[in-house]
């Protein structure tokens, strides 16, 4: 309360201290007392006559010697004394006098945004460095008494000083380790944040005080478009009760930039040699033309490619290399732009998880449900398809295998062993193919329709009689049926179909292709982290001994040149559903659940696949490890480095990070496992544009950027430490000399 | 040419110290040795500023128009009392001092004796401290001077101080009109060693007063913290000599002052000498001093 009423004295108030605690040192002003008592014990003995003579002197001289002792101690106090004011940093305002105690001192809220937009750099330094240099003109030119706290404006806002301080030194001292960051802002947390401040600052003081809230910002659409919000508006009419709110207005002038919005890899789960599209899409935030505009891109901190791109103002544009990635392993793309005025977002990072080759498990009743589909995934053995499939009887798979595969086909079988295995399996990132047929009994499939989600993307019917249908596709973009668009001779639409399974979709499902009588073909859906394709025919040619066909097929689809495109679309499509996102934005977390690592098959210890010893962090276990608390080392971009423990729960172990701050790759390490993350600034901090006037105006007070005014008291407060020290000197040097004249001796 | 005190007090033969003092005080006279202590033994002598004027001879100013003053017969046969001070103080010897007070006065009186029985005088001796430890009557046989020299010889200073109360005892003794010359530190009650010597004045001796001090007693010149150990059981004292040193001075200067004053008052011959002077000079100074002529400065 006495801080709030004011200093005891005018004097006093005047003063400030840079370092209060060194006051503290005062208590060295002790050490000349114990030399004192120390120094008067007599060190020399003489036999002496003349006593008398002795004894009158110091009768003569008791006064003079007791005074020359009290001064001579009084000097040594008072220069230990005077070191520690010095070491404690006095300054002096030579302002006028603080109020009186009825007068409070006024409260100035700063708030800087920090959003990653503020770095846009200016003629005068960054946006962010003209805020700094506008808070320290605001605190250095405020009136006398007046007190500060600094919030920093953020996606999280932080109250930096969270409580008025007249302590204007450290006000500075927090501006100067203030640092823009990686993360668009949020308005209407920040005024949250404000509101309690202002709140709690009037409500501690028993006279109302003036209170201003100072906010500098570039104006940047982004967070202040909040302002649309009703609920924003009523925050910041709550603060505007209690304070004055200023805006100092940093964004003025054009502000153009250039960004890298998104980058992908196509496929998203690679496999070696096979060729990725890696594309990112470029751009231009800005009202002019940009030609020739330069993207270099690197692959594991190698350049890979460069390209020079046009970017018209205000759009897009894609950048495309198609690389094969030699090696297994998370490998780490990055697109680089030439640097603009806002550097932070022009670079940005993807990782792309490649495999040594995908299993595809082809399950079937007989041979010859599963042989056209081996035939299309990997027509040659020693040709390097990236696939590895595998066929096998229905019935010959045991439940914990499903792990082991990448893509599970079921083709013409009668009811789907395990189910509960295959449901977890698909829901935990698989992907799950099904081809209809001869031998399927639509009932045996009703369980699955019933789980949560559903493991089929739609209800089976009885078969249809016999006719002459063809394939029409309903979704030409989809990922599926998209290749084949603009290609008659591709055979999609010609593929002869005779029976098939009526379907009948789900509300969430999607039918991608149909047949010319209108029912549904090919449909899908995803299943938890996993996706499922719905084929109403079948993918069985059936065969006799000698080869001439055994009895009348569903469709020609195996033997047509549709067929191996098609499946190899419908393999690409389900794997991409399993890739969990490698990137995050900066400011969030990696939170997943951390499986423990699979026991090894027999193949994969003698297998070179590296990928078959990796930790899915996302991924699943049917049997989870019995083990308890572990520990995952992250390294981050400079030399960040964290140990974060793995919680265990229900048997199952999960992780989270702390806030990435910055963009980058991360690499997440147990054991001998490693999986890489990479981070990215949000792309839609990078459009500069300002928000709407219409928003500020009648609500906000709206200021150009200018240095303040200084107020009354405008003289900056006058540091004496030096002059301190200098006195310390002096006494130091005068100190023996004294001593000798008042012992009547020269030092 | 006189003999540096710090040579002088390297010879161990008090005797032989003696002698060395002589010659050298005699090296330094124009006058034969044999003319002795009392060097007019002229019926008349000149006057000389200072000299009583009692004893004036009126008819040779007449006749001659020049003051002379009459020598008495005793004039020429001298009865001298040395009386040494021999207390514990007596015994302290500065830094700086080539020897003690009680090494100078020992030396010093058997110089004295020597040159007193030499012009064929009477030379006694007394030690005393708070009484009168030890008494040898005047004689003027050569040998007495070496019965002196045993008995300083043979002394050692201890005892408390009571220079008033010895002196009383020996004025007791007195019968006869003499010279007595006391050699002390005077490191005593200023006003009893005062009586002592106005008693010695009334019993119609010559008094002459050699005040013996340490240079180390006249300027405390020691450096730090000192703690001062009193002789003869005086109390113990701690100082600092630098901060007090001024003023010890004053009172030096102002006890001996007083001393001076009260020696004059009494017809007492006084006279100062530090330990570190030549042996000679201070026979010059005695001598002068019994003589009658006031050497200025001769009192430092």
């Amino acid at each position: 309360m006495l801080w709030e009423a004011g200093w005891p004295g005018p004097v006093l108030a005047q003063w400030q201290w840079g370092s209060a605690g060194m006051l503290a040192f005062g208590l060295a002003t002790l050490i000349p007392i114990l030399l004192h008592l120390w120094s008067r014990r007599p060190y020399r003995v003489q036999s002496w006559a003349a006593i008398q003579f002795l004894q009158a002197a110091l009768q003569r001289t008791a006064r003079r010697r007791q005074l020359a002792t009290w001064l001579l101690l009084l000097f040594r106090c008072g220069l230990l004394g005077a070191w520690a004011v010095a070491l404690a940093a006095p300054r002096w305002h030579s302002a006028a006098p603080a109020p009186a105690l009825a007068t409070p001192s006024p409260h100035v809220c700063l708030v800087l945004d920090r959003s990653y937009s503020m770095q846009y750099r200016t003629e005068g330094g960054t946006r962010f460095q003209q805020a700094l240099a506008q808070a320290r003109a605001k605190v250095d030119g405020a009136a006398e008494g007046t007190a500060f706290t600094l919030v920093a404006m953020d996606q999280v806002p932080q109250a930096i000083l969270a409580r008025p301080t007249r302590d204007r030194a450290s006000v500075l001292a927090e501006l100067d380790r203030l640092e823009a960051g990686l993360s668009p802002a949020s308005l209407s947390a920040t005024l949250a944040l404000v509101q309690r401040i202002v709140l709690e600052t009037a409500q501690k003081r028993e006279v109302p005080a003036p209170q201003e809230v100072c906010i500098f910002s570039d104006l940047q659409q982004l967070p202040w478009a909040e302002l649309r919000a009703a609920g924003v508006q009523a925050l910041l009419a709550s603060v505007q009760q209690h304070a004055a709110v200023e805006l100092i207005d940093l964004g003025r002038g054009e502000a153009a930039n250039r960004v890298i919005v998104q980058v992908a890899c196509d496929p998203p789960l690679a496999t070696v040699g096979q060729p990725v599209q890696l594309v990112a899409e470029v751009r231009n935030f800005g009202r002019e033309d940009r030609l020739r505009q330069e993207v270099t891109i690197w692959i594991d901190q190698q350049p890979a490619g460069q390209q020079l791109v046009d970017l018209p103002a205000g759009s897009s544009v894609q950048v495309t290399l198609t690389h094969r990635f030699a090696q297994a392993g998370d490998q780490i793309v990055e697109f680089r732009l030439a640097d603009d005025a806002l550097p932070v977002d022009d670079r940005r990072w993807l990782c792309v998880p490649v495999r040594r080759t995908l299993r595809v498990l082809c399950l079937g009743s007989q041979s010859d449900d599963t042989r056209y589909l081996a035939l299309a995934l990997s027509p040659d053995p020693a040709a390097a398809t990236g696939l590895e499939v595998i066929q096998r009887h229905t019935a010959a798979v045991r439940p914990e295998e499903w792990q082991a595969y990448d893509c599970v086909i079921l083709s013409n079988v009668a009811g789907p062993a395990d189910l509960p295995g295959l449901w977890r399996y698909v829901q935990e990132g698989g992907g799950l193919i099904v081809f209809l047929g001869d031998r399927v009994e639509p009932e045996r499939y009703a369980p699955a329709l019933a789980l949560d989600p559903p493991l089929l993307p739609a209800r089976l019917q009885p078969p249809v009689a016999e006719g002459d249908f063809r394939l029409q596709p309903r979704q030409e973009q989809h990922p599926i049926v998209a290749p084949f668009r603009g290609l008659p001779q591709s055979g999609l639409r010609t593929t002869p179909v005779w029976r098939y399974l009526p379907l009948e979709p789900l509300p969430h499902a999607v039918t991608v292709a149909q047949f010319d009588s209108g029912a549904p073909a090919i449909v899908v859906a995803d299943v938890g982290r996993g996706r499922c394709v719905l084929v109403a025919t079948s993918a069985t040619w059936p065969t006799s001994s000698d080869g001439t066909s055994a009895k009348t097929p569903w469709t020609a689809l195996p033997t047509w040149p549709s067929f191996p495109p098609l499946v190899h679309e419908m393999v690409r499509y389900v794997l991409a559903a399993g890739v969990p996102p490698r990137q995050v934005l900066v400011g969030q977390r990696l939170e997943g659940t951390v499986a423990a690592p699979r026991k090894p098959r027999p193949k994969d210890r003698a297998g070179p696949d590296a990928s078959a010893a990796q930790v899915p962090v996302f991924g699943g276990d049917a049997s989870p490890a019995p083990e308890a608390l572990f520990e995952v080392q992250i390294k981050g971009p400079g030399l960040l480095e964290w140990t974060i423990p793995a919680a265990t729960s229900a048997g199952r172990s999960s992780l989270a990070s702390p806030p990435l701050p910055q963009p980058g790759v991360y690499e997440l390490r147990r054991g001998q496992a490693t999986m890489r993350y990479v981070a990215n600034v949000d792309p839609a901090e990078s459009d500069l544009a300002r928000v709407d006037p219409a928003l500020l105006e009648g609500l906000l007070v709206h200021t150009p950027p200018a240095p303040s005014t200084p107020g009354p008291a405008a003289a900056r407060p006058q540091d004496l430490a030096w002059p301190w020290l200098a006195l310390v000197l002096v006494m130091l040097i005068a100190e023996p000399y004294l001593a000798g004249w008042l012992a009547g001796r020269r030092p | 040419m006189s003999i540096d005190p710090q040579t002088l007090a390297k010879i161990a033969k008090l005797q032989l110290r003696a002698r060395h003092a002589v010659e050298g005080y005699m090296a330094g006279q124009h006058r034969s040795p044999s003319r002795g202590f009392s060097i007019e033994f002229a019926e008349h002598r000149e006057y000389v500023p200072g000299d009583d004027l009692r004893y004036v001879d009126w008819k040779a100013l007449a006749r001659s128009d020049r003051f002379y003053l009459k020598q008495f017969e005793d004039e020429t046969n001298l009865r001298c009392w040395l009386a040494v001070d021999a207390s514990q103080s007596m015994a302290y010897q500065g830094p700086d001092a080539p020897w003690s007070k009680s090494a100078y006065a020992q030396t010093l009186a058997a110089a004295l004796a020597w040159l007193i029985l030499r012009q064929q005088d009477a030379a006694g001796l007394v030690l005393f401290d708070e009484h009168l430890r030890q008494v040898l009557p005047p004689a003027s046989h050569p040998a007495h001077l070496e019965a002196i020299v045993s008995v300083l010889e043979a002394s050692r200073p201890e005892g408390r101080s009571a220079i008033g109360p010895a002196l009383d005892a020996l004025a007791q003794r007195l019968r006869r009109r003499g010279l007595v010359v006391v050699l002390s530190d005077c490191l005593d009650d200023l006003q009893g060693l005062l009586t002592g010597l106005k008693h010695l004045r009334y019993r119609q001796q010559e008094v002459l007063l050699v005040h013996l001090v340490d240079p180390a007693e006249l300027e405390l010149l020691f450096t730090g913290w000192t703690r001062f150990v009193g002789l003869e059981g005086l109390p113990t004292v701690d100082a600092d000599p630098a901060a007090i040193r001024q003023a010890y001075q004053d009172e030096v200067r102002r006890f001996c002052q007083a001393l001076s004053r009260g020696c004059r008052e009494h017809q007492v011959d006084y006279a100062r000498l530090r330990t570190d002077q030549p042996l000679d000079e201070a026979l010059r100074w005695v001598l002068t001093r019994r003589m009658g002529h006031k050497v200025l400065g001769a009192s430092r």
